[in-house]
């Protein structure tokens, strides 16, 4: 684990540098200002830190805005080390007014000590936590899968709230009107840092890279061709039975009954008026598609066509044998009791 | 409240699963809406037919034939709305048919003969077709396999399919058709 955390890129490296530069600069900004006016320089955010206040600290300021945070925030490593340094920053401040009662003069002491990888490191995390930035090239292959960013955001934030320094709910919320000293805005500071790392670290989605990754994207394709090859052909055991089907049996039989249904209308009219329609329209019930030829005064044809186009007819004079085999219940002969 | 951290990998893997699942069940799935489907359309039927026959029974004739989707008149009690008769899937309606039987019909007082010219004993009554209501159900639908369905239900005797139509007659002679 501290092999992989370790694994801060060069990257990372250049940041730090360029953080620990950005704390010297401040301390001298401290220095050359008078505690009045370091108030009124730390009152403005971050990204309007720039305004300088007077020509004494106007260098420093110009260095703290070429640190260009708003770009490092969007590197991972950059954001860990401002977390971490800004920590680290805080921790020395409070121990350096204790201690030696001063926080001027020294620029060995605290920045130096920022500027050292590993001291940054322990001084964030404390001593029960391992260095997490020293440099090594032959573990920058490994850092990308680790997700130290969140790891170490949230380890800061626990470090403030251990420490009482801030309280960080999701909305974040500084008063700048309270912060009168620069070691107040300092530590707003890094909670404004570590809280932002904490939320990212707590809804950012862990990109699967490298070997992992390949392994997981291979088993979701499997799965997914498994699914395709399930949806177009089912195995018989999730299948159920197949409902029934209209055969080409039944549809000639279909066929057939309603010529013989519609012969029944055709008698039934003979029977009740002695003489054949002239069309089917004559008859109150009539099926689609059959068509009517009447032949002579007794005589008349019903023709009905299957799917393929194929012409069943039903003929008054000698219907087929076919229609004679159907004999529903619903057709009476002639002959019946 | 901390989501789960989960990789893209672990997301496709998820979906994939999900998809396959999804496939596995879809056969059954298909398979109980359509057994809810035709116990639906049976049941339309059946209550259609049901009030058919109790009228019949009272009145002696068929209910008068309506449009597809509109209950007879005679029915309407039962089935309010001009479209009470059309669902979702399928379309309901009820015909008057006719059939034709044989009924015998007295003969003419035979003519006195000699009585060597006697005419045998027995003369065959002349049979004469009348024409006789039926009812009918008639189902439209474009999903075949619900009006397969039907038709194994109520038997090839009594209902027949014709296009996208299922044909139940009913005869007062035949006993109820009902599955």
């Amino acid at each position: 684990m501290a092999r992989k955390k370790s694994g801060g890129s060069k990257k990372g490296g250049r940041a730090k540098k360029k953080r620990a530069g950005t704390s010297r600069a401040r301390k001298r900004a401290k220095e050359d200002a008078p505690s009045g006016e370091a108030a009124t320089e730390g009152t403005a955010p971050p990204d309007v830190e720039a305004e300088p206040v007077d020509e004494g600290i106007e260098a420093a300021e110009a260095e703290v805005v070429d640190l260009g945070l708003e770009d490092e925030l969007d590197d991972e490593d950059a954001r860990a080390r401002i977390v971490a340094e800004a920590l680290a920053f805080v921790a020395e401040e409070e121990a350096g007014p204790t201690q030696e009662g001063t926080l001027s003069g020294d620029d060995a002491s605290p920045a130096d000590r920022a500027e050292d990888p590993d001291t940054v490191a322990e001084t964030a995390k404390g001593d029960s936590v391992e260095p997490v930035d020293a440099p090594s090239s032959e573990e920058d292959a490994t850092a990308a899968d680790v997700p130290r960013i969140g790891a170490e955001a949230l380890l800061a934030l626990s470090e403030i709230h251990a420490e009482g320094l801030a309280s960080l709910p999701d909305e974040m919320v500084i008063d700048l009107g309270e912060s009168s000293t620069p070691e107040e805005r300092d530590r707003l500071l890094a909670a404004a840092f570590a809280h932002s790392e904490m939320q990212e670290a707590i809804y950012r989605v862990p990109v699967a890279t490298g070997r992992v990754g390949r392994i997981k994207a291979g088993i979701a394709s499997v799965i997914l061709l498994l699914a395709a090859a399930v949806a177009v052909a089912p195995p018989g055991v999730v299948v159920p039975p197949a409902p029934p089907q209209i055969s080409a049996e039944d549809r000639l039989r279909g066929i057939r009954l309603g010529l013989l249904l519609q012969a029944e209308q055709v008698e039934a009219y003979r029977a009740r008026t002695q003489e054949l329609p002239e069309t089917l329209a004559d008859l109150p019930f009539v099926l689609p598609n059959i068509r009517f030829v009447r032949s002579s005064e007794r005589l008349y044809q019903l023709i009905g066509y299957t799917d393929r186009g194929e012409a069943v007819v039903y003929d008054s004079s000698v219907p087929a044998p076919a229609f004679a085999r159907l004999r529903p219940s619903w057709v009476a002969e002639p002959d019946a009791p | 409240m901390k989501l789960p951290s989960l990789t893209r990998g672990d997301v496709a893997i998820l979906l994939s699963t999900l998809l396959l699942l999804i496939a596995l069940a879809a056969p059954a799935l298909r398979a109980r809406a359509f057994e809810r489907l035709t116990v639906r359309v049976a049941a339309d039927v059946e209550v259609l037919v049901t009030a058919a026959r109790d009228y019949h029974s009272e009145r002696g004739t068929w209910p008068s034939g309506a449009s597809p989707g509109v209950a007879p008149a005679e029915l309407s009690g039962l089935f309010p709305g001009d479209s009470a008769l059309v669902f979702d899937a399928y379309v309901l309606e009820w015909s008057q048919l006719e059939s034709v039987r044989y009924e015998d019909v007295p003969r003419p007082t035979p003519i006195e003969v000699s009585p060597g010219d006697a005419p045998p004993d027995s003369v065959a009554p002349d049979r004469r077709p009348v024409a006789h209501a039926l009812g009918a159900v008639l189902v439209r639908s474009e999903h075949e396999a619900l009006l397969a369905e039907l038709m194994v239900r109520y038997g090839r005797d009594v209902s027949f399919l014709r296009d996208s139509t299922w044909i139940l007659i009913l005869d007062d002679r035949t006993p109820d058709p009902s599955p």
